[in-house]
């Protein structure tokens, strides 16, 4: 009767949102499982899928990836998935103009419904049509810069190029943003007091005598 | 032997702890799938929340975080008799099932021992019935081979309790069994320093004794 909970240090909620078609449940496919399945199947509602990871420091991470519905009508069930997310990888389509103009109002439904300080990276998926481009990085990287130096990463589920690198950055940001926060509770300055310029009561004692 | 495996939920949909109490789980089940029949039971959970009929919103506190719904609670036009209604009452049932009071209270003392704890009227028998503060969506799945009971407490950490159907448990009685594993959570688990919010329970060698000890007294496995 061993529990099973106790082979993970750390369990993170990671969800991926996006315009519907732009390629959320392949990267995820093909983080997760190592495959890519051509068929355009639409979500419903949320999928999710868990993939273990080892950081830096020898602890082992357990990502939990939620995959959300694009389309409009799964919005009000999707939108209730937000809690509690340390991560959000909002996603849109190199090849499609409509869906990176888009971000501006998926980025406005993580400040709705997100824990504050969610950590949040973009993801330009379908970067092997090099022909059909029509968003370029130096775009999606000025638009991440006005939007408080977001990281962009331009992925490809098809060729797995930077999936892993887009899901493992996440990972290690989450990771820096909590140390931060515990260091921040721990280390803050202005609450410690200063004893080093006190006298031992002992000197003290030694300098005044005994009458 | 009727309780299969014990979840405990954070509010984000991770498992933070199970404990099974049948070792043909342990055996076919592993660490990933339970993570996903937990986060499952969280969807269900969440989204019995979205179609709650708007009074029983008012009440449900999960549903409240949503900054937009805070907005709008005001709005809501709550009738008396409607208010009547909350909370719910749950039937308490003392540790030892049946047994005299201070049998019960022998337990308890034992059970509460290196603790100190805040919620001892669920282990005392001193009322008839507990105030139930929230509406929770799901109090009960009620399957041809499986129960499945389910707590939510007010901070939104879910515990749920899977049975077979051994025994006909009932949902007060595991409520209030599920109450004591919250109360044990808060003090054991909650105020070790080391224990970050949210994240897995691990190698708590005391909180995996006790809620052992509570299961044996309630004769639940």
């Amino acid at each position: 009767m061993k529990n099973n909970s106790s082979d993970f240090d750390y369990l993170f909620k990671l969800l991926l949102i996006g315009d519907s078609g732009v390629g959320k449940s392949c990267l995820l496919l093909r983080f997760a499982d190592n495959s890519y399945n051509s068929d355009y199947i639409s979500t419903i509602g949320v999928d999710f899928k868990i993939k273990t990871l080892k950081l830096d420091n020898d602890k082992i991470v357990k990502l939990q990836i939620w995959d959300t519905a694009g389309q409009e009508r799964f919005r009000t069930i999707t939108s209730s998935y937000y809690r509690g997310a340390h991560g959000i990888i909002v996603v849109y389509d190199v090849t499609d103009l409509e869906s990176f103009n888009n971000l501006n109002n998926w980025l406005q439904e993580i400040d709705k419904f997100g824990t504050n300080g969610v950590t949040k990276i973009i993801v330009g998926n379908k970067n092997d049509l090099v022909d059909k481009k029509q968003v370029t990085l130096e775009m999606a990287q000025e638009f991440a810069k006005e939007k408080g130096n977001l990281t962009v990463l331009e992925t490809s589920a098809l060729s797995s190029e930077n999936v892993e690198q887009a899901f493992i950055t996440m990972a290690k940001e989450i990771k820096q943003q909590m140390d931060k926060n515990e260091q921040l509770n721990e280390g803050d300055e202005s609450n410690k007091i200063d004893l080093s310029g006190g006298k031992s009561l002992n000197g003290g004692a030694g300098v005044n005598g005994c009458c | 032997m009727s309780l299969e495996s014990l979840l405990i939920i954070n509010k984000s949909g991770g498992l933070i702890y199970n404990k099974n109490f049948n070792d043909n789980i342990e055996k076919n089940i592993n660490s990933n799938d339970m993570l996903i029949l937990a986060s499952t039971l969280h969807s269900a959970f969440t989204l019995t929340n979205c179609i709650l009929p708007e009074v029983l919103q008012k009440y449900s506190e999960s549903y409240n975080d949503s900054k937009e719904r805070k907005e709008n609670e005001e709005e809501l036009d709550v009738t008396d008799s409607e208010r009547n209604k909350f909370p719910i009452k749950v039937k308490y049932y003392p540790i030892g099932n049946k047994v005299n009071i201070t049998t019960n209270n022998m337990i308890a003392n034992e059970l509460l021992r290196e603790t100190t704890m805040i919620g001892t009227e669920l282990f005392y028998n001193k009322k008839d019935i507990i105030d139930y503060e929230q509406v929770s969506c799901i109090r009960h799945i009620d399957s041809d081979v499986l129960d499945v009971y389910f707590y939510q407490s007010i901070t939104g950490i879910k515990f749920i309790s899977i049975s077979n159907k051994k025994e006909n448990l009932g949902v007060d009685r595991m409520t209030c069994f599920m109450m004591r594993v919250y109360s044990l959570f808060s003090d054991v688990v909650l105020k070790n320093p080391f224990y970050s919010v949210e994240m897995p329970i691990r190698k708590n060698k005391l909180f995996d004794d006790k809620i052992q000890m509570l299961v044996e007294m309630e004769n639940l496995v």
